[in-house]
């Protein structure tokens, strides 16, 4: 009885302080920089990113499939993603929908819109030869100072706060499983020749399952967004380490990562996608002079 | 498929293909490698295939299980590494177990019995796959080597043996040092004026550094040598 009547005092004195943010509007702002790049040894990209400011989402995909047709499945999952999110989210401003629900809805419409093409391209393609065609998903939404996070597959989400570097997601792929259930260290997974085996995709069946979460945001904190063509070729020790080193310039931060997967062999598409929490209390003045000195050259 | 080339004494005496998840090998009868030799227990060891990967587990032998000259209890097997069970050499043969790049794209697989909505897990504490090996440096490169002129403390060396280095101040005027294969690069990260290199400007793109250079970055005044 005690502890539900503190809690209840405790949710109380949040509410207080969510209100008197929202009257002084100090709203967090988001800072975003994106890189996709084929890599050195494909000259396809089948990675697809985009990222939308205003309403603060940012979408990863990375197809899968032969002819040309994890191309089609990537883009066609950040477009119906990109699309369908702005619609729902549209005139619905701070109100306190699920946002979870939102983009789970609407992942899993993206879903059923590639797997349906896929059964189609087969049919014209191939006479009915099932083509298998499909894409991974790494999502962040942010909204109301919260940050909600989708993944389907092997894409990753990261988030460096207080200088570390924490993954947020845990892959869909058999090596991970095999981790998991102790079958494997993750010493030995490096020796592995399942680094890309997935076992959740959007696209390969009529229903997926969409791992969600949510988190609160806090100012400083920086989000990566990244296909595996990071992730393999570049450890985390020097992910943290850019982040660390370069967040006053976020879209050096995020050339760099391409560079240095490029560096370590490039043996796959390189997409990363950077999202730098600020509070809005920061002086515009130094915000201004930052992105004139950019665009100033 | 995978296949195992197994000999005795040099010469080759059976052929396996690796198509069942499972592969025994032992001295019993209904293994599916039987070895009826000295030195071999009757369930000796045994080979899973898992997607790409082939795992060979020791079951406890008496006399060990060795895979290229070191005993192992676990290990996931490339492409030619060598089995040696008491007197028999077994070879293993797969071309998607040859290390280096793998050209296959990102591919399907069924989803397996202990898929399903796993129960959530506190954040970071995630056991992950590592990336690969690092292979940053090209072989007798020499590593480059920051003296300072003019710092706080004069005698201050930095070996530029991480794959970056910033110098100068954060909030005023910062650069950032790469080693690449190809040798040592500046680039301005933050600040209204960029650092200069010898007297000189270095903009906004990266600018190859040669062993003398002076570079000017913050209140720092810093020599760029080579070890």
């Amino acid at each position: 009885m005690v502890r539900e009547s503190l809690k209840r005092k405790y949710n109380k004195h949040q509410e207080t302080i969510v209100l008197t943010n929202t009257a002084s509007s100090t709203t967090h702002t988001l800072e975003i920089a994106a890189k996709t790049d084929p890599g050195i040894l494909r000259s396809l990209n089948e990675d697809s990113i985009a990222t939308v400011n205003d309403l603060g989402l940012l979408v990863l995909a990375d197809g899968m499939g032969g002819y040309q047709s994890g191309d089609v499945a990537s883009s066609l999952t950040t477009q119906i993603i990109v699309e369908g999110l702005a619609r729902e989210l549209q005139g619905k401003l701070n109100n306190g929908s699920d946002v979870a629900t939102l983009v789970e809805n609407v992942v899993k419409r993206a879903n059923k819109a590639i797997y349906l093409e896929g059964q189609q391209s087969a049919q014209r393609v191939h006479n009915g030869q099932s083509q298998a065609m499909g894409s991974t998903l790494a999502l962040l939404l942010f909204r109301n100072n919260q940050v909600t996070m989708a993944h389907v597959g092997d894409s990753r989400i990261y988030r460096l706060r207080a200088n570390r570097l924490e993954l947020m997601t845990h892959d869909h792929s058999l090596l991970q499983e095999q981790i998991d259930l102790g079958i494997l260290s993750t010493d030995a997974a490096a020796t592995s020749h399942n680094r890309h085996l997935v076992t959740r995709g959007l696209g390969l069946q009529d229903e997926v399952a969409v791992t969600l979460a949510e988190h609160e945001a806090v100012p400083g904190d920086i989000y990566l967004v990244c296909s595996d063509g990071l992730n393999d070729m570049v450890d985390n020790a020097d992910i943290e380490l850019v982040l660390n080193s370069l967040q006053a310039n976020l879209p050096l931060a995020a050339s760099q990562l391409v560079m240095i997967a490029n560096d370590n062999g490039g043996e796959d598409n390189i997409s990363v996608i950077l999202a730098k929490v600020r509070s809005q209390t920061t002086p515009e003045a130094k915000k201004q002079g930052f992105f004139a000195w950019l665009s100033g050259r | 498929m995978a296949k195992l080339i197994v000999s005795q004494n040099g010469e080759v005496i059976d052929n396996r293909f690796l198509n069942e998840s499972s592969f025994t090998i032992g001295s019993l009868a209904d293994s599916d490698l039987c070895l009826a030799i000295e030195g071999v227990s009757r369930s000796h060891a045994r080979i899973t295939s898992v997607g790409n990967d082939a795992i060979l587990d020791d079951l406890d032998s008496t006399n060990g299980t060795l895979v290229n000259g070191q005993p192992v209890t676990r290990h996931i097997l490339q492409n030619d590494d060598v089995i040696e069970i008491a007197d028999v050499q077994i070879r293993y043969r797969n071309h998607k177990a040859i290390d280096g790049p793998s050209f296959d794209r990102t591919m399907i697989i069924q989803t397996s019995a202990l898929d399903g909505d796993a129960p959530a897990q506190p954040v970071g504490a995630y056991a992950l796959a590592t990336a690969k090996k690092e292979r940053r440096f090209r072989a007798g490169a020499r590593m480059g080597l920051i003296r300072a002129f003019n710092g706080v403390d004069p005698s201050k060396e930095i070996e530029l043996s991480r794959v970056l280095h910033t110098f100068g101040t954060a909030g005023k005027q910062l650069a950032v040092i790469n080693a690449r294969p190809h040798g040592y690069f500046i680039t301005h990260v933050e600040g209204k004026k960029t650092a200069r290199v010898n007297g000189k400007a270095i903009g906004l793109q990266p600018q190859p550094l040669t062993p003398n250079d002076v570079i000017e970055v913050g209140d720092e005044k810093l020599l760029f040598l080579l070890k």
